[in-house]
């Protein structure tokens, strides 16, 4: 390198974006067939949705539609799990089936040439889903034993006990998408094939392919399996309550000797089609959600008490949480959160500088393009635009809808959501050495909290909360 | 099948190698520096240095004040990481096509001009921010200092494997700002780096570029590395680990081939036939009858010998001793009667479509640039995914039985029995 300073080179104007279009075929069955049709390589992945998720669990059987998914592959009247496993594999095929707050899930990774033999497989596992009730008992204490690890782990206790501070016992958001101990007790053989019913139904359903396949070709062979799938019952029907925000108490959950704690500050957030996305999108990049936003910045880079602080809102069919948080040295664990706090009435408080928003805009906006990449996140992209109604449009208008956020639109959005009166705070760690100085900083009582005996339990982490910033991978 | 990642090769007149893949299936770019240098270079009392680079390598270089590395690529929309194996120190930016120049200086000012701005209140606090990662991903996490007990037991003191990733508490603690300029002036130089730019970019442009900010760092020597022969344990060894879980968990470890070496493959099948999938040989023995929560299986590929791990979560009531006894049964079965057509067929179909889905992506960890990275470390040329395809599709059913029979049934593991913390265990 030379001596003399050297400008960093600026970028040129980013490349237009054309978000791939998709062919639209509804079936007589009223499966929403979806495509698009990419031939790079001979790989299809596909994506089916049914648009009632976890979220319409009742509160007392949290954990149903996940088991329910989890168990959708255990066998058919024809086919034991073992024989749907080996065909699968046969084929070379990658099949995922889970449940999300919003929607049931089923996705499969496959070579083109075998697409038809897979979507067979599926079919029948979809239409003829039996829950053996081996498998269903195993399914079951499999659940339990994992709700009760969870129990041990810093991070899903923050997450759960987040959750149930910021919603309440009564709301399906206060409980963990998996489940706790006592929710998946009261769930049986007769619920699951309830919920298979009520929520697994074509006429609701989008099915969306991304790959080597020509239209015409695939909406012929889904028409010959999954059009043929048919719907038995009365749909499921989400019956959600208000959630009122809770004033502000800190729950302390006490793992003596831990030397670090989870901290997480959050509050009821905004739904999937509020009017307030875009602001808040950009709101939530400057504050937690990039690696340069304000709360990594102070508490790692510069703090250097953690690896990684992180905020998001979790955009549901109905407003989901924002939370923010980090794993922070036991020490500092007052102080993190006293920081954590200060960013987010800097949110409400002054307008974010020029830089920053420039900075967040083009990151969300140019970024985007990386969605459309690989077929899965396109298909992953489609559907969920299905599910709330975005429009065909969409990401077309994604990057003027996001440029349109000003610093005021930011300050505004922060002022309404982030009432600091209304903020619930969750520490996981030695409640000896962190209790005084929790107490010292005045901003709520500090409960004693315990999580999962019977009412409460785990989740799991990647429970949508967690920017992934790794630097480490070993 | 046929797989590829055309590319061209360069090599700079610094000696820094360049690979360059041209595809504008997506207006994207990635640009992927791998440098010659990981945990297995360091030195006992200074584990986890080559770690704690990596993360001063995001701090600041001559021309990028503090902050300005991330900020700059986020601003461009673009994404950024690194990590750091035994092996080997990457780094990687995934930009839109007309940032690419962007990430070029950015990697050229750091790989030649690091110490020009590296400041002592920086290193603190990456050192503090890698004690934190050491705590929140290993010492407050259930299981979590699991490998570092097989990592000891499977590899003697001095090996250069003995130690984990992170490296030692004790040892980051110790870490001076004066290690860090050491290490970064014996390993951080164009001889002993490759870059590879994959995407929607002009290979004769990169030249250019890559000419333009690489070319003027003074060349530098490629540390000779520290070698090892293969390894055998001599007898089982056992341990015993209480931690704060609630589900016992046995995790068994064997010396196996290294990456890319002969075996390795059929290690990586094995580990398919045992545990991938409810159709495997131990989900079916342990997972279906309700013995264990789940199992894992694989073959963890390293330059100076490999380990085979398997993994298998328990009920709360489980006997690990029972369980590791019915994992060496269907050990010893393979290792006798072999594998199944239909195995090896799942095995072989499910390959396939891991090798082209692979090929999906140009940036980030594994995606193409990455890729044409490891192969040429690996195998030397970059464009190797059709050899190291056929390395599997080549593989018969006997590859895999003799492969279960040298490795594994005729050799000793490390068993590592993680149980639940009794009262007053701490």
């Amino acid at each position: 390198m030379s001596n003399t300073p050297v400008a960093i080179p600026e970028p040129g104007p980013p490349p237009p974006l054309r978000a791939p279009v998709a062919g639209r075929t509804r079936l007589d069955n009223g499966l929403l067939v979806r495509t698009v049709q990419r031939n790079r390589l001979p790989i299809v992945d596909a994506l089916l949705i049914m648009p009632t998720g976890a979220s319409a669990d009742s509160p007392r059987q949290a954990g149903l539609a996940s088991i329910t998914a989890e168990l959708l592959d255990a066998g058919t009247s024809s086919r034991s799990q073992t024989d749907i496993a080996r065909a699968i594999d046969a084929l070379g095929a990658r099949l995922g089936n889970h449940a999300h707050w919003d929607f049931c899930a089923l996705s499969f990774q496959v070579l083109a040439d075998r697409l038809p033999e897979a979507l067979a497989i599926v079919a029948e596992v979809l239409a003829d889903a039996t829950f053996p009730l081996p498998e269903l008992e195993r399914g079951l204490a499999d659940r339990l034993a994992a709700i009760e690890q969870d129990l041990e782990d810093p991070a899903a206790l923050a997450g759960s006990a987040i959750a149930r501070a910021i919603h309440g016992a009564d709301h399906i958001y206060g409980t963990p998408r998996y489940g706790v101990r006592d929710t998946v007790e009261r769930i049986d053989h007769d619920a699951i094939v309830r919920c298979h019913r009520a929520r697994y139904r074509p006429a609701s359903a989008t099915f969306v392919v991304v790959g080597d396949v020509l239209e015409d070709a695939v909406v012929r062979v889904v028409d010959g399996t999954l059009g043929q799938w048919a719907a038995h019952g009365e749909p499921a029907v989400e019956v959600l309550p208000l959630v009122a925000r809770q004033p502000t108490s800190v729950c302390l959950v006490d793992r003596p000797g831990a030397p670090q704690s989870e901290v997480r500050v959050g509050t009821v957030g905004a739904a999937r089609t509020s009017s307030d996305y875009f602001p808040l999108v950009v709101l939530n990049t400057i504050l937690g959600g990039s690696f340069t936003s304000r709360l990594n910045t102070r508490l790692r880079e510069r703090g250097g008490y953690t690896y990684g602080a992180f905020s998001a809102f979790s955009f549901r069919r109905h407003a989901g949480p924002f939370v923010a948080g980090a794993a922070v040295s036991a020490d500092m664990t007052a102080r993190a959160l006293a920081e954590t706090l200060e960013e987010i009435e800097r949110m409400r408080v002054e307008p974010v500088s020029a830089e920053e928003l420039e900075r967040a805009k083009r990151y969300l906006t140019i970024g985007m393009l990386r969605g459309f990449e690989a077929n899965g996140s396109v298909a992953g992209r489609i559907a969920d635009g299905e599910l709330h109604g975005l429009g065909d449009d969409w990401w077309d208008r994604y990057a003027d809808r996001i440029g349109g956020v000003d610093a005021e639109a930011v300050r505004d959005a922060a002022e309404r959501y982030l009432d600091p009166a209304m903020l619930s705070v969750v520490v996981v760690g030695d409640a000896g050495r962190t209790r005084d100085s929790l107490e010292s900083l005045g901003i709520g009582p500090v409960v004693d909290t315990v999580v999962g005996r019977r009412s409460e339990g785990g989740a799991s982490r990647g429970n949508g909360l967690m920017e992934e910033r790794d630097r480490d991978s070993i | 099948m046929r797989v590829a990642i055309p590319c061209r090769e360069f090599t700079l007149d610094n000696g820094l190698r360049l690979i360059v893949h041209e595809d504008g299936t997506a207006p994207i770019v990635s640009v992927n520096v791998w440098y010659r240098v990981g945990s297995r270079d360091e030195q006992p009392g200074r584990t986890g240095l080559a770690h704690l680079f990596e993360h001063l390598m995001f701090e600041g270089s001559a021309n990028v004040p503090p902050g300005e590395f991330d900020r700059r690529l986020e601003q461009a929309g673009a994404i950024n990481n690194g990590s750091t194996t035994p092996d080997r120190t990457n780094y990687w930016e995934t930009l839109p096509a007309n940032a690419v120049e962007l990430a070029l200086f950015l990697e050229a000012d750091r790989m030649g001009g690091l110490l020009d701005t590296l400041s002592h209140d920086r290193f603190d606090a990456q050192r503090d921010v890698v004690m934190n990662e050491r705590l929140e991903n290993y010492e407050n996490r259930p299981y979590g200092l699991a490998h570092e007990r097989i990592l000891g037991a499977l590899y003697p003191p001095g090996h250069p494997y003995h130690w984990p990733v992170i490296g030692f508490m004790t040892d980051i603690a110790a870490a001076t700002f004066d290690d860090a300029v050491a290490f970064c002036r014996r390993f951080y130089n164009p001889t002993n780096a490759s870059i590879a730019v994959a995407g929607d970019v002009d290979t004769d442009d990169v030249v250019r570029l890559a000419d333009r900010w690489f070319g003027g760092i003074p060349r530098g020597t490629a540390p000779d590395r520290a070698a090892a022969s293969a390894l055998e344990l001599a007898d089982d060894v056992r341990i015993v680990m209480p931690d704060a879980v609630r589900l016992p968990r046995l995790y068994m470890a064997w010396h196996s081939p290294p990456a890319f070496a002969d075996g390795d493959a059929a290690m990586d099948a094995l580990g398919s036939v045992l545990a991938a999938g409810k159709a495997s040989r131990l989900y079916d023995s342990l997972v279906r009858t309700g013995r264990a929560v789940d199992v894992s299986s694989y073959q963890h590929g390293s330059q100076l010998g490999s380990s085979f791990e398997i993994v298998v979560t328990t009920r709360p009531e489980s006997d690990l001793d029972a369980i590791e006894e019915t994992v060496r049964d269907a050990i010893d079965a393979i290792a006798r009667d072999g594998i199944t057509t239909d195995e090896h067929l799942r095995v072989r179909n499910g390959i396939m479509t891991a090798f082209v889905d692979e090929l999906q992506t140009v940036g980030g960890f594994g995606g193409r640039a990455d890729r044409l990275n490891l192969y040429a470390m690996h195998m030397g040329q970059p464009d190797s995914v059709q050899a190291d395809l056929d390395r599997y599709l080549r593989l018969r059913p006997g590859h895999v039985r003799v492969a279960a029979a040298r490795f594994l049934a005729n050799a000793h593991p490390v068993s590592l029995h993680v149980v639940p913390r009794a009262n007053g265990d701490s």
